[in-house]
């Protein structure tokens, strides 16, 4: 017969201690990814910078949309540069660039029949 | 001789934007929040998640951080917070799509877990058990048993009084020792 003072409810409580951390520490290194810190530092460097990040993300997603645009009005603008060559009198710079016809006196009041033909009985 | 710089120094030069300093903080305590939310969450993949939010968290409250406790405190107050409302998730979705609890514990019978590898087994019987407990309950099992402090910072970390911590304790120990005694007897 075990004469010993009963001690089991510490010893319990002790062992239930133990078990609890040492469960743990194995859930915390079993659900933990590597390179923790790395990851972490990672979203710390993007919270330092909002507003360069915000604007890099916005220049990166319209790239080929703001190129292919410059491109476009390049293009315009050479052709009408092209085609203001023909023109009887000197236009100016606006002219040349939106391909305006060089307004003068004479174009003003040079409507000819045709223009008038479909709404002159 | 290198000195090692105290976690108040290092905060003090994270908040001037020195990132090293506070990477520095981040692998000094990495292990220790793990822990803690480990013990409040069990064995997830949302531990990882939760680590890293609570760094964030306390990056982002650097200045707020008056070094009135110990930086690990506040940081372990940081990760129960962030687990309680983790938890609070977890409830809600399962509300939502499954009910889990009529769940049942199993118990073993004393002497079950002989070899290396049932130690899992006792692992996941061990987060099965907590699982069962209130989530505020949790939190104090874990500050006073798994974490290690005492009832009066357990008591700040939670902003309880000092006796609400030690009546949680007791019921949170009485019902896991009444639901892992076959575990706990093994040794006796």
């Amino acid at each position: 017969m075990d004469l010993r003072p009963s001690s089991k409810p510490k010893d319990h409580n002790l062992r239930l201690q133990s078990l609890l951390r040492q469960t743990a520490e194995m859930s915390a290194k079993s659900g933990m990814q590597p390179f923790l810190a790395d990851r972490i530092m990672r979203r710390v460097q993007i919270l330092n910078q909002p507003e360069e990040q915000f604007w890099q993300t916005l220049w990166l997603a319209f790239r080929p949309v703001a190129l292919a645009s410059v491109l476009l009005i390049l293009g315009f603008v050479s052709y009408n540069t092209f085609v203001s060559r023909n023109y009887e009198v000197e236009p100016t710079t606006t002219e040349i660039v939106f391909g305006l016809q060089p307004l003068t006196l004479t174009t003003a009041y040079s409507a000819g029949l045709d223009e008038f033909s479909l709404t002159t009985p | 001789m290198t000195l090692i710089p105290s976690d108040d120094t290092l905060i003090g030069r994270a908040r001037e934007g020195d990132q090293n300093a506070f990477r520095e903080l981040l692998e000094r305590h990495q292990q220790m929040v793990a822990r803690t939310v480990a013990g409040m969450l069990g064995a997830s993949a949302e531990v990882d998640d939760l680590v890293q939010e609570v760094f964030i968290r306390f990056y982002k409250t650097l200045d707020r951080f008056r070094g009135d406790a110990a930086c690990s405190t506040y940081l372990t107050r940081i990760a129960i917070n962030a687990s309680l409302d983790a938890l609070r998730r977890r409830k809600r979705m399962r509300l939502r799509f499954v009910s889990r609890d009529d769940e049942t514990v199993t118990l073993p019978e004393p002497g079950f877990y002989d070899t290396e590898t049932d130690r899992f087994d006792r692992a996941e019987l061990i987060n099965l058990a907590m699982n069962k407990l209130k989530p505020h309950h949790r939190a104090v099992v874990v500050l006073r048993l798994v974490d290690g402090y005492s009832t009066a910072e357990a008591a700040e970390i939670l902003g309880i009084p000092q006796g609400t911590v030690l009546s949680r304790l007791s019921r949170a120990t009485a019902y896991l020792r009444d639901i892992l005694g076959p575990v706990l007897a093994e040794e006796d």
